[in-house]
């Protein structure tokens, strides 16, 4: 069940958040998250109900041995516990990918197994490895069954994220206020689901329908023109920023409706001026999960051990190639592989983490090489914008591994935007214009500059002058005056000053801005309760 | 947080009242820049399904569907007549479509036009590709049934299919796509969408040999065989192609002359009728726009020329359950791809 769609919006929404309420109030909270697990289990077996089982059993297998290891650590039993989730998620999600990989080295004729892949099945298995090794590590409280659970299969966060730490949410669950309906959080979590699904329904798809400029007449390896190239990156970067943080968005949302908060996924990342920058910024809990549970690990280890064989450490301020090549760059790249290879079972995301981790190496290289050599940090407006939209176009050129359906795709694309591609032959229409009458720039232009272009000229604007939704939401709840400095550390870029936008969009929760929600909420219902059909792009281009 | 609830509440109303009171401007003040409701996946199928909603009167006996070879190159009034008056033919074909999606829209329309008794499809090679890759369903049946057939009003249609971008494109350039020889959704009263290009927008020849897709040829077949189960007469014409094209293209020449062959063979127990103009020499490069669409003018004369091969007696005869209302099928011992028609469909 999508959250965009009609059976949720019109069905499961309204009806859960109800009987939630309703037991808690009458029953109790324990019959309360009872219902919710119910309810979650429902609105994930929906998809497809045979990987239910499947997901079931991964809860009651963590569970119990994360209890066991709670109540007294064993390395065997994490390896174990470890080992399990890394099975169920290797068979379903890569066994496929790896036979294609030692088929095509060796020639062996192997069969690839065609294994349909269980929804959601990396967020709920990296949680629960997390889970596993806090509770190993003594951090994890014993909780009851259903309310660990819960922690798993809460619906809002369960297919793609914020990715949430089990004490961040199960902590929640344990407090009495939640089963009570509050009139705050529940406009709060409406605001917050509106502009996420005003996101999805009306920025991303259309940007999604751009994007196939490029990714459309590549997908038998030719490369599109230069033009067309850059344009189709740049609306998928725009459709993927706009997907995802509105799917985040209205998790956040729907947490709220339900009294909890979930933790922020994304903070206006394309405002980011560095590659470090954006990480810190862009899908904020992936980035917290990996710091934690494979970065940090492995750079632990490779000190620990090169300190055991008396070779020097790495110390920010006097830096050493190896110790920072051995100590940061080595855990980013590993770190950023694993992160690319998590996403999707391909060679295209294992380029397109290897290139992030690439990017974050040389960045912090030069960020030491910098204060090595005494600049200070750089500051003005122009450095920064320049910072911005440098790293925005290299993000732009990883997304396009990240779309790709395969390396050929991508490497078409890529060539294409090195103005190596081809014109694109348009189908016929009248009034269009003949293709290879412009030069590219000229045609690039254009693209942005027609109608259909508006969308893409609109989600460049949104996502560099706008502040994003979660940072909106925070100013309504009334903790404005508490958070606004952090709030202008994260708005540096936009054109105006913060001092500027404070008065415009911290005004405060004004029956206007309610208004200008509620006309996003409508048009974005509207839109996601459309039967409207998709169309053919061949008339659109 | 009330006066901020208060507010979306409002926001709501004001959304739908502004919505409903432009859709009323619209209708009344600016009739010609609303859009059809976006039902079909193509904005061509939506204007068709208007106009058949604007005319309960239409009951076909000749039905066109096809590409934009079917929808600009004929003229209604060369068939109006032999059918029976204006309203007894209907160009159903529509822009960019291929082998298998004409055949699903062609499903659609024989839903609700009980009394067809010819099948007219012009096509080329342009047809015959991506039938196993593209969908097949242009649109929802039941739902433009709903539209184009029935009774309830257009604003329902508006807001079940709620498309503001296609709308919003769509609205700017309407007028100046509906102008009659000029704008390609010009539709007249046939349904046809006749044009003329004037020389300044010449487009050359335009297309390129495509990859031809078997599939679209066993589902021509297989439409012909379905037709034939129905009682229904089928009339494929592979229309004049520009000179110069055959010229630089020779594969799709071949092409075209292979898919006759075939179709004729596979075809000769049905009441099929193959028609290949595609060399006709009476088309010169001047009469075309581009390699495969002739301006009006040329459009007038092949449909004059398609409609005389029709009503020729020697490509008729008597039903054998003398039910239809014109009695149809080629001779049944001339059905060698040489004689199932005259070579260039002289009447």
């Amino acid at each position: 069940m999508l959250f965009n769609s009609p059976e949720f919006l019109l069905g499961f929404l309204p009806a859960t958040l109800i009987v939630f309420f309703l037991v808690g109030a009458t029953l109790g909270p324990a019959r309360a998250q009872l219902w919710l697990v119910a309810a979650s289990l429902f609105f994930y077996g929906w998809w497809r109900l045979e990987f239910l089982p499947l997901l079931v059993v991964s809860i009651c297998f963590n569970y119990a041995v994360g209890r066991a290891l709670s109540r007294r650590p064993r390395r065997w039993l994490l390896m174990l516990g470890i080992a399990g989730n890394l099975a169920a998620l290797g068979w379903f999600k890569y066994s496929g990918f790896l036979a294609a990989a030692i088929d095509e080295l060796t020639g062996a004729g192997l069969p690839i197994p065609q294994i349909a892949l269980p929804l959601a099945i990396s967020f709920y298995t990296f949680q629960q490895i997390a889970y596993l090794v806090d509770a190993n590590a003594g951090n994890a409280e014993r909780t009851s069954p259903a309310r660990y659970a819960l922690f798993v299969v809460f619906f809002p966060q369960l297919i793609a994220g914020p990715i949430v730490h089990h004490r961040e949410l199960i902590e929640q669950f344990e407090r009495p206020d939640v089963y009570r309906p509050r009139t705050t959080t529940l406009i709060l979590g409406i605001a917050a689901f509106a502009l996420g699904l005003f996101k999805k329904v009306i920025l991303a798809d259309p940007l999604g329908t751009q994007a196939l400029l490029a990714f459309g007449p590549s997908v038998d390896g030719t490369a599109p023109g230069f033009a067309d190239s850059w344009y189709g990156a740049i609306a998928y970067a725009l459709q993927l920023y706009f997907d995802f943080s509105g799917y985040s968005d209205m998790a956040i949302g729907l947490g709220l409706m339900f009294g909890i908060r979930l933790p922020v996924n994304f903070a206006s990342p394309y405002k980011s001026a560095s590659i470090v920058e954006f990480w810190s910024r862009w899908h904020m809990t992936l980035t917290r999960f990996l710091t934690a549970y494979i970065y940090n690990p492995i750079s632990i280890a490779i000190t620990r051990r090169r300190a055991a064989a008396g070779k020097p450490l790495f110390r920010p301020s006097v830096p050493k190639t190896a110790p920072f090549l051995m100590q940061m760059a080595l855990p980013t790249l590993v770190t950023m592989g694993l992160a690319g290879i998590w996403h999707g079972a391909g060679w295209q995301f294992a380029i397109f983490g290897l290139l992030h981790g690439a990017m974050l190496v040389v960045n912090h290289g030069w960020r030491l090489l910098r204060r090595a050599l005494g600049f200070g940090r750089p500051q003005g407006w122009a450095t920064r914008g320049l910072g911005v939209l440098v790293t925005f176009l290299a993000v732009t050129v990883s997304f396009v591994f990240f779309r790709s359906a395969n390396l050929d795709q991508a490497l078409a694309i890529l060539r294409g935007m090195a103005g190596l591609g081809g014109e694109v032959v348009k189908v016929a229409r009248l009034g269009a214009p003949e293709p290879g009458t412009v030069g590219p720039l000229a045609a690039l232009l254009s693209r942005f500059a027609s109608l259909q272009g508006l969308v893409v000229v609109g989600g460049l604007a949104v996502v560099w002058l706008l502040p994003s939704a979660p940072q909106y939401i925070e100013t309504l709840s009334g903790t404005v005056s508490a958070r606004i400095g952090s709030l202008r550390r994260l708005l540096r870029w936009p054109l105006l000053r913060p001092r500027q936008w404070a008065a415009i969009a911290y005004a405060g929760n004004n029956p206007l801005q309610g208004a200008a929600i509620g006309i996003l909420l409508s048009l974005a219902l509207l839109r996601a309760l459309s039967v409207a059909p998709s169309e053919f792009l061949y008339f659109t281009f | 947080m009330k006066r901020f609830a208060y507010g979306m509440i409002a926001g709501v109303v004001a959304f739908v009242a502004g919505l409903l009171a432009g859709y009323s401007a619209l209708t009344i003040g600016w009739p010609s820049s609303l859009p059809a409701p976006a039902i079909g996946r193509l904005i061509h199928v939506d204007e068709k399904l208007r106009f058949l909603r604007d005319r309960p009167e239409l009951d076909p006996r000749i039905l066109a569907v096809g590409s934009s070879i079917a929808w600009r190159q004929l003229d209604g009034l060369a068939f109006g007549a032999a059918a029976g008056g204006r309203a007894r033919f209907f160009n159903g074909a529509t822009a960019f479509l291929k082998i298998h999606q004409t055949a699903d829209l062609l499903d659609f329309y024989l839903a609700h036009f009980r009394h067809v008794d010819t099948v007219l499809i012009l096509t080329n090679q342009e047809d015959f590709s991506d039938c196993t890759t593209l969908p097949a369903a242009m649109l929802d049946h039941g739902a433009a049934a709903e539209y184009a057939f029935g009774d309830w009003p257009s604003v329902y249609f508006y807001f079940r299919y709620f498309s503001p971008q296609r709308y919003l494109r769509a609205a700017s350039s309407l007028v100046r796509r509906r102008r009659p020889l000029v704008g390609d959704l010009y539709l007249d009263a046939y349904g046809s969408g006749p044009v003329m290009v004037p020389a300044s927008k010449e487009r050359g020849l335009r297309y390129r040999p495509v990859d031809p897709d078997p599939a679209c040829t066993d589902d021509l077949i297989a439409l012909s065989h379905r037709l034939t189960a129905r009682k229904l007469r089928l009339v494929v014409v592979f229309p004049p192609i520009h000179p110069d094209y055959r010229k630089a293209y020779p594969e799709t020449v071949a092409w075209t002359e292979r898919t006759v062959a075939r179709l004729t063979a596979e075809t000769a127990a049905d009441k099929t009728l193959i028609v290949p103009l595609y060399d006709d020499p009476r088309f010169a490069a001047e009469d075309f726009y581009d390699a495969y669409h002739l301006q009006w003018p040329g459009a007038q004369r092949l449909s004059a020329i398609v409609a005389a091969i029709m009503a020729q007696p020697g490509t008729r005869k008597p039903a054998a359950d003398g039910d239809s209302a014109v009695p149809i099928a080629e001779a049944a011992g001339d059905q060698s791809p040489q004689n199932k028609t005259s070579p260039h469909g002289t009447p």
